[in-house]
Order: C-alpha cells, then sequence, then structure tokens
C-alpha cells in the first residue's frame, strides 16, 4: 500500500510540473516574405523584437536571386554583426530578358540559420542589402516567451 | 665440356634476368611518378542523405570576406559523388600558393550555386590547398558539416578551427548569455593562440579570422601588429585585407612613405654634396679665385713682366706693398718665382 501511495504521488508531482511548465511557455511563427526588384536600391531594415520575456530565438532567412546580388545581414541590439552571406548572380543586366528567363538562366540561393538561447532584449535587425537584384526573401521567426 | 657450356648458358641467363630486374624497377619509378603526380587531389568518401545532390563542388574564396558569398563564378569544378560516397577534385590546375577554398553541395532542386549557413543543414567546409596538395577527406554522420580531414596538416588545424567555432555557436544556443559570452572570449583566445602557434600562414590567419578579430582589434592592438609583422613576407589578397584593418604601429612610418622619404633626402643631400665638392675643385683648379682685387691687378701686370717699381708706379702704390702682395700671390699660388707666374696657367671656369 505504501509504495503505491509513494508512486501515485510522484507521478501526479511530475504530470503537475510538466502541465505548469507547458502552461508557462508559449511560441509564435513569424514569417515574413519580401521581394525585390532592380528598383530597389535602398538597404532594407527588417526589426525583430525581443521583448523581456523571450527565452528562445531561431531564425532562419533564406533568399533566391536570379538577377544582381544580394546581401543578408544580421545585427544584434547593441550593432554588432552576429551573421552574414550575399548571393550574387553572374547575370546583372535586366535588359537581356524578362523576370522568367532569368529563373531558368541562373539561379543562387542562399540561407541562415541561428539559433539564440535567452537572446539579447532589444531591437534584432536583418538587413537587406540589394544591387540591381531580382530576389525573394523568406525570414522565417521563432520566439518562445516564458510567463 | 658440358659444363663450360653449362656455365656460359647460365651466365646468358643472368644477364636476361638482370636486364629484366632493371627494366621492370625503372617501371615501377614511372608509374610511382605518376602515380605521386596523380595524387594531387582533394577525395573522400561522404555519408549524405537523399536530399542532396549527388554532385560536389569546388570554389576559390578569393578573401575572407566572400567565406560566405555564392556565385556561380566562383565555383572552379565539380565532381560526382558515386554510390558509395566517393568523389575527387584533382588539384594540378590550381595555383602554387595556398589559397582558400569551399567545398559543398546543393539540395535536390535547388541551385548548384547555393549556401546553407548553420543548422543541421549546413551544406559546405572550408580547406586551403595549392596545386600540389593531397587531401583525403570523410564524414561519421549523415551530415556535411562533420567532416574529417585524414592525411593534411593544415587542414587538419583547419577543422580543429571549425570544431572550435562549431563549440561556440553551440553554447550561444544552449546557454545563458553570460555564461555564452564567457566561454566565446575563451575560445576566442584559444583561436588566437592557434594563429599565434600555427606555422602555416594562410592557416594562422584562418584561425584569427574565425576569432572575430575585428571586435578585438582596439582592445588588443599590440597583439595584432605583432602578428601582421610576423607574416611580413606574405603578400596574398588574404593578408593585405588584414593589414589594412590592423592600425600602423606608433613610430613606424608605413613603408610607402617612407622609401620615397628617404630617396628625396638622399637626392638632396647628394645634391649639396655633389656642389661642395664642385666648389672645393674649382678652387683647387683655379686659385686666382683666392687673390683678392689688389692682387689680381698685381699679378697680371707680373704676367706683363712688369718689375716691382713699374707696379708700384702703375697702381699708385709703395713698392713695399707691391712687394707684400707678390709675396701673397706666390704663396697663394703656390710659385716661388716669376718665371712660375709666367708659366702659370689660368683656368678660369
Amino acid at each position: 500500500m505504501k509504495p503505491l501511495l509513494s508512486i501515485s504521488i510522484l507521478l501526479f508531482v511530475l504530470f503537475s510540473f510538466q502541465t505548469s511548465i507547458a502552461q508557462e511557455t508559449s511560441t509564435f511563427d513569424l514569417k515574413r516574405s519580401i521581394k525585390l526588384t532592380p528598383e530597389d536600391i535602398e538597404a532594407q531594415n527588417i526589426k525583430l523584437s525581443v521583448y523581456e520575456k523571450t527565452s528562445f530565438v531561431g531564425l532562419n532567412i533564406s533568399c533566391k536571386v536570379i538577377l544582381g546580388n544580394l546581401k543578408v545581414e544580421i545585427y544584434d541590439p547593441n550593432g554588432n554583426k552576429q551573421g552574414e552571406f550575399a548571393v550574387e548572380s553572374q547575370i546583372l543586366d535586366k535588359s537581356n530578358g524578362t523576370k522568367d528567363n532569368f529563373y531558368e538562366k541562373e539561379t543562387v540561393e542562399g540561407q541562415i540559420e541561428k539559433f539564440l538561447k535567452n537572446p539579447m532584449r532589444g531591437d534584432w535587425i536583418v538587413k537587406l542589402i540589394p544591387i540591381k537584384t531580382y530576389a525573394e526573401v523568406e525570414i522565417n521567426s521563432r520566439f518562445t516567451t516564458t510567463n | 665440356m658440358k659444363v663450360i657450356n653449362h656455365l656460359i648458358l647460365s651466365q646468358k641467363k643472368l644477364k636476361y634476368v638482370l636486364i629484366i630486374l632493371v627494366l621492370l624497377s625503372l617501371s615501377l619509378t614511372i608509374s610511382h611518378a605518376q602515380t605521386s603526380k596523380v595524387n594531387q587531389t582533394i577525395e573522400g568518401t561522404i555519408k549524405l542523405d537523399s536530399i542532396w545532390n549527388p554532385k560536389i563542388y569546388l570554389s576559390l574564396i578569393p578573401e575572407f570576406s566572400k567565406m560566405y558569398t555564392m556565385s556561380k563564378s566562383m565555383i572552379i569544378a565539380e565532381s560526382k559523388i558515386d554510390s558509395s560516397g566517393y568523389f575527387k577534385f584533382n588539384l594540378g590546375f590550381l595555383p602554387k600558393n595556398d589559397n582558400l577554398y569551399r567545398i559543398h553541395v546543393s539540395k535536390k532542386g535547388s541551385s548548384e550555386a547555393s549556401i546553407i549557413i548553420g543548422g543541421k543543414d549546413e551544406n559546405h567546409f572550408f580547406v586551403i590547398a595549392n596545386n600540389s596538395s593531397n587531401i583525403l577527406v570523410n564524414n561519421r554522420n549523415r551530415r556535411f558539416n562533420d567532416i574529417s580531414v585524414i592525411n593534411d596538416d593544415k587542414n587538419k588545424i583547419l577543422r580543429k578551427i571549425d570544431d572550435i567555432v562549431r563549440y561556440i555557436d553551440s553554447t550561444n544556443y544552449i546557454s545563458t548569455r553570460i555564461k555564452s559570452e564567457f566561454v566565446t572570449n575563451a575560445f576566442n583566445e584559444q583561436l588566437r593562440q592557434i594563429a599565434d602557434t600555427c606555422s602555416y600562414p594562410l592557416v594562422s590567419l584562418y584561425a584569427l579570422q574565425k576569432s572575430s578579430y575585428e571586435n578585438d582589434i582596439m582592445n588588443n592592438t599590440a597583439y595584432y601588429q605583432k602578428f601582421s609583422e610576423k607574416w611580413d613576407n606574405q603578400n596574398s589578397i588574404y593578408f593585405k585585407s588584414f593589414r589594412e584593418k590592423i592600425p600602423k604601429q606608433k613610430g613606424k612610418t608605413s613603408s610607402i612613405i617612407l622609401i620615397p622619404l628617404i630617396a628625396l633626402i638622399s637626392f638632396f643631400i647628394g645634391l649639396f654634396l655633389n656642389r661642395l665638392l664642385k666648389q672645393n675643385i674649382t678652387k683647387e683648379i683655379n686659385p686666382i679665385k683666392d687673390l683678392s682685387v689688389q692682387e689680381r691687378r698685381i699679378f697680371s701686370l707680373l704676367k706683363d713682366g712688369k718689375s716691382n717699381k713699374e707696379i708700384s708706379e702703375k697702381l699708385n702704390i709703395g713698392v713695399s706693398t707691391t712687394k707684400s702682395h707678390v709675396s701673397n700671390i706666390y704663396s697663394k699660388l703656390n710659385v716661388n718665382s716669376r718665371k712660375d707666374i709666367l708659366n702659370f696657367k689660368e683656368e678660369v671656369k
């Protein structure tokens, strides 16, 4: 009888502990798709706000370039670069065809993944620096907050 | 007779055996030379999931800032990965100096020019190679980022550096911010130590590059200046762009300024010395210039064969004064008599 009671108490504590954790954690995903054309000549800053209770951030940035160049940089709230990559197409002149033609000619792809536990609070910046580009950028971010 | 014949025959046989042996050793030497030439490769066996194309690419990274740049123009070679995972790049066409290269694969349905940074799908690793490298690689798991180099010291160190960086990244993922900052600093210090002790220049610079040295230059300037000085003989673009980021040592003027400055100073000193020398030579050649105006007049009259009295009358001076002038002229022109004066050649320049 005594062991049964102990096991029951142990199971109860275990389940209630797990439930309490599940209740305290929430996750939300944020997806952004950006299309860039040769007319976009200025760098674009995409802000990802990390709040006080954010315990985890997962970031996946991928892009496809079919014309020109695109550089992607990630900055933490202190302005320090935390990652970067660049994709460069050999086709630099859009006068040679339509957008669909470019897809057939050359596609260059880049992707970066970052996982941060207890990330720095503040605004993280994803900077897109295009040079005469046709590009599609996807920024997928996952924020886990603990209450 | 039979014995003699037998001996001659066995001698002939021995001759043939010797010739065959020489030929064999020659062919072995040639085949070995060919084999060692063929061995300028990066090859290995890698296990990959079915999501990847069975092709592998080699790209030249012209400078460290392009490590994470992907362009088709950077791809310089490709190789098929056969069913056993074997691939091979011949390196005979590479430059003789070490350069940084990236080896990558691409996912099925993706462009061959694709780069994935971070995560389990990271699709590339870096090697340092030249036209005589022989690099053998493999991987343990079905992941591309756990490549091991088996036989090349430079690239073994490179993998060690990458392992440290991977460890820093994983610490950032699992630890609190303060702990990961401590760990990052400690590992960056370890990378700087590798850079300091490594005897391969490009590997050494790779270690520094991976230690995020750009954020540390201001705190640790002397270290980077010393490092730059150590590899002063390295003129590759990798080292040139590194040097551009390091502040110059105080009191040390750049050689670009120093050399023309020294040349200019030397030129002016030379010019000055030349003039001084010319003046002395002229003086030696033409001692007339040392004579005063009155002495020159008297010298001219002496040349005409005038006596002291005639000179004193002509110039309206006393005979004793004339004598004194004549004596001075003798001493300045280093002559002893009027005859010497008559023979004295003027070289007026």
